[in-house]
């Protein structure tokens, strides 16, 4: 048994990653050489800003709800009610189709031991993965990169991004942040890149690898990605032309198991009934003709989506109509792979509060562990500290 | 020992953030000890880094309404902001640039961040003033920093409930370095010394008697009622301090990988001065270890370090507050945001595919007004003092092509190789385009000009 994990891992160790040398050889040499990929991929989406849960996955008969919240809740005509107990917020329409379908596993109160309030903090120990008292310059991902991936660079990752998050940063291996592919290659066809360095010396040496790994990343995607063009209408939003490229790299047969985006502005301390609703429904439109996409493409089967956000708000309303920063969330996730679907487990109970906050109940580094090892098939306990036995939702 | 012309710069790019090529020239042919020397009475002549500060608002935060409080926070991130903008704008053009680079070494060393702009003035000032002074001195004025007190939630840290963040630490971060002989009983009982040290709301220390624990404490085996400045002492007596920040100087001025030799001579100078800054530095910079070639053109530059370097080198000014801004948020560094209490992780964690592609298409913004296609990731904090206001089109620099023309008349562009890369240079001189500017983007653009 042990055996036979071992050589598994061995097997993606080769696969889950594309080693700048292989980029450049024709495609049919590559299928002879490459050694078959590896099929799971697994999509993060980042709601930053702190995203009100508890106005997203609604208990909406709980009557000390609308007393600690008078003004958050939208009209209960507008309310998505699910059953007599569960509503969605009226942005959240998208994601109510994706419920109905069992594409959609909800894990509610998911949190961490001793929270951090600050956006930035609470953010990089989600990105990390660090205990609250740590502080870790790598990312999960990062790390997953690390562990995963060979010596050479590679693009097992990639981040919806100009700029690189922690959650990707590895000692040795980096995901790749791209907002666009075709800018991405047009990018690195404006820089002129001799092939060897004028100075020796192994930084000299480190630029020109990560320059050469960057070219040749970006010359396989500009190729690779063109095999597949969604013909699905996606909103016309940042956001939504993220989840359209994602969706165009998983179809085309992109060999990277990561994809990475994010949705901001959920920082919600004013006004937040319009705000809110207007970003969950950015979010829930495009999730949904994501799956769609997907689904045409065969792909949704073989895609985890995993959505969180760096912490909830607090249960009582603020003085502005908004809510300040508060402690657990709920976390969603989707894909046509889920053996759990609905909620993974009871909504928060907003009776037994901690400070006037949500408590969690499942730590969010043990639903990471559940991913590593169930859908990426890896050895979590080196990429995550601390042993977490595996939830049942994949 | 005389000083060639990449010596010189290897100590300026170090010690400073580099200079033009005439201060490069009057440099050559000395002694590291004499210009050291000279750099620091050029430092004597700094002006403090200020900004205009709110008056102080006599009604109690709480009180005041929300739209009252709004207009507060949005003042005190222009304020952030604003000292963020005017930092830069010092280490670009100041005579010398040792104190600020010495600054920006302890900046990250006891890193900070405050949403504040009083509070971050005030720390802003005690590590400029004391980065070429007494290390001991530095040490308890920035324990006393609003700033830091409030960043390590010293504020809390009461009688009948201590808070051991700043404890743990003004240990591990600031003087002994992780695992190095103490105990969390030692962290625990220097918490209850710590106390009490707290600060009121217009930035002054106030050491509130009231929440102090008056009691016995024992600390690495020593037993007393001890304060604050007390377990400072103690550390400072502790020469491991002393090696502590040998250690860290040297993987950031000379080699990331460390000198054991030259870390223990220069934690011998610093000791043995009794923390003076100045006498361990020009240990660490007029050793002939320093100047090793192995040592030289092998840092990859820092973000701010290229923000600034490139403007001291090439006689251009970048002042735009959204300019600046981008620069760093794009490279990933922004003074007053360290990414946590440890600081920036140095060296090769700057390099990823899109920084390169940034950092290797830079020149083509500064000095062709190239198109921004890049941004950075929208804010996610409704209060981040450091989100840029629109969309940058282009960055807006100020080149002064007379000066820099005149530092190389009659020169070749090997000369603007020498004085632009660090290390053995060597390309056919026929791969140099023909036009001045061309050239110096030519080599700006190359990975080379990424180190120093």
């Amino acid at each position: 048994m042990l055996k036979s994990t071992h050589s598994r891992r061995q097997f993606l160790k080769q696969s889950s990653c594309i080693t700048a040398g292989t980029l450049l050889l024709p495609s049919f040499l590559q299928a002879g050489l490459a050694p078959m990929t590896q099929d799971t991929r697994l999509v993060i989406v980042q709601l930053s800003g702190g995203n009100d849960g508890l106005n997203t996955i609604i208990p909406y008969q709980n009557t000390d709800l609308l007393r600690l919240r008078p003004n958050l809740l939208s009209s209960d005509r507008r309310l998505l009610k699910i059953n007599d107990e569960l509503a969605f917020n009226a942005g959240f329409s998208g994601f109510r189709d994706l419920y109905n379908q069992g594409d959609v596993c909800i894990l509610n109160s998911v949190g961490y031991p001793n929270p951090n309030r600050s956006h930035f903090r609470s953010m990089d120990i989600w990105q990390s993965a660090s205990p609250s008292d740590e502080y870790l310059s790598t990312g999960w991902i990062g790390r997953y990169l690390d562990q995963e991936c060979g010596s050479e660079a590679n693009i097992g990752a990639i981040e919806m991004s100009d700029v690189l998050s922690l959650a990707l940063k590895g000692q040795k291996e980096k995901g790749t942040p791209l907002t666009n592919v075709g800018q991405f290659y047009q990018a690195t066809k404006q820089v002129e890149l001799d092939p060897t360095p004028h100075v020796h010396s192994p930084t000299a040496d480190f630029l020109y690898k990560t320059a050469a790994n960057t070219q040749n990343s970006a010359q396989y995607l500009y190729e690779k990605s063109k095999i597949y063009r969604s013909k699905h209408n996606y909103p016309n939003h940042k956001f939504g032309s993220d989840m359209k490229e994602i969706s165009e790299m998983i179809s085309s047969g992109v060999d990277a198991p990561i994809y990475y985006a994010s949705l901001s502005g959920f920082d919600t301390h004013n006004n937040q009934l319009g705000r809110q609703e207007r970003l969950l429904q950015m979010y829930s439109e495009t999730m949904r003709i994501f799956a769609d996409d997907l689904k045409s493409s065969d792909r949704w089967k073989n895609t985890l989506v995993l959505t969180f956000s760096e912490f909830g708000r607090r249960v009582t309303q603020n003085g502005s109509q908004g809510t300040d920063h508060g402690k657990a969330n709920n976390l969603f996730l989707m894909g046509g792979g889920l053996k759990k679907q609905g909620l993974y487990n009871p909504l928060p109970n907003i009776n037994q509060l901690d400070q006037g906050d949500l408590k969690h109940e499942i730590d969010f580094k043990q639903v990471y562990s559940t991913v590593l090892n169930d859908w990426l098939k890896t050895d979590a306990r080196a990429i995550i500290k601390g042993d977490f036995k595996s939830l049942n939702f994949i | 020992m005389k000083l060639n012309q990449q010596e010189v710069q290897h100590l300026l790019l170090r010690a400073g953030f580099g200079d033009n090529r005439q201060v490069i020239g009057s440099y050559i042919g000395q002694s590291p000890e004499l210009i050291l020397q000279k750099q620091f009475e050029l430092c004597n002549k700094n002006t403090p880094v200020q900004i205009k500060l709110p008056k102080y608002e006599p009604t109690p935060y709480k009180e005041l309404s929300e739209i009252e409080k709004q207009a507060i926070r949005k003042e005190a991130r222009e304020q952030v902001k604003a000292l963020n903008i005017e930092w830069i704008k010092t280490m670009a053009s100041a005579p010398s640039s040792c104190q600020d680079k010495i600054a920006m070494f302890w900046h990250d060393h006891f890193a900070c961040s405050a949403a504040n702009g009083v509070f971050l003035q005030s720390y802003l000032d005690t590590i400029r003033g004391h980065a070429l002074g007494n290390f001991g001195d530095m040490l308890k004025a920035v324990s006393k920093e609003p700033a830091m007190l409030q960043y390590l939630n010293n504020q809390q840290n009461k009688k009948s409930a201590p808070n051991e963040n700043f404890a743990r630490e003004v240990m591990e971060l600031f003087t002994l370095g992780r695992d190095q002989g103490y105990t969390e009983k030692d962290i625990s009982e220097a918490a209850r010394a710590f106390t009490g040290w707290g600060f009121d709301r217009t930035g002054n220390f106030k050491f509130r008697q009231m929440v102090h624990d008056n009691n016995s404490k024992v600390v690495f085996g020593q037993t007393g009622n001890f304060d604050g400045d007390d377990i400072l002492d103690m550390l400072l007596a502790n020469k491991q301090t002393a090696h502590y920040i040998s250690q860290k100087w040297v993987r950031y001025f000379v080699h990331s990988e460390g000198n054991e030799k030259l870390e223990k001579k220069v934690a011998d100078a610093f000791y043995s001065s009794n923390y003076d800054i100045k006498t361990a530095l020009t240990a660490l910079f007029t050793s002939p270890d320093f100047y090793d070639k192995k040592n030289i053109g092998q840092r990859i530059k820092s973000p701010i370090e290229l923000i600034v370097s490139v403007q001291r080198q090439l006689h251009l000014k970048i002042e735009d507050p959204s300019s600046l801004l981008y620069l760093q948020r794009m490279q990933g560094q922004v003074l007053f945001n360290p990414p946590n209490v440890a600081g920036w992780p140095d060296g090769q964690d700057w390099v990823d595919s899109a920084t390169l592609l940034f950092r290797l298409h830079l020149p083509q913004l500064i000095f062709k007004s190239a198109l921004i296609q890049n941004h950075p990731d929208s804010s996610f904090d409704d209060n981040d003092a450091f989100a840029i206001k629109g969309r940058l089109r282009a960055l807006k620099t100020d080149l002064n092509l007379n000066e820099l023309e005149n530092d190389f008349k009659n020169k070749s562009a090997d000369d603007l190789a020498l004085f632009l890369i660090q290390g053995k240079w060597s390309v056919d001189a026929s791969a140099y385009p023909t036009d001045f500017i061309d050239q110096i983007i030519f080599l700006t653009s190359k990975p080379e000009y990424q180190l120093c």
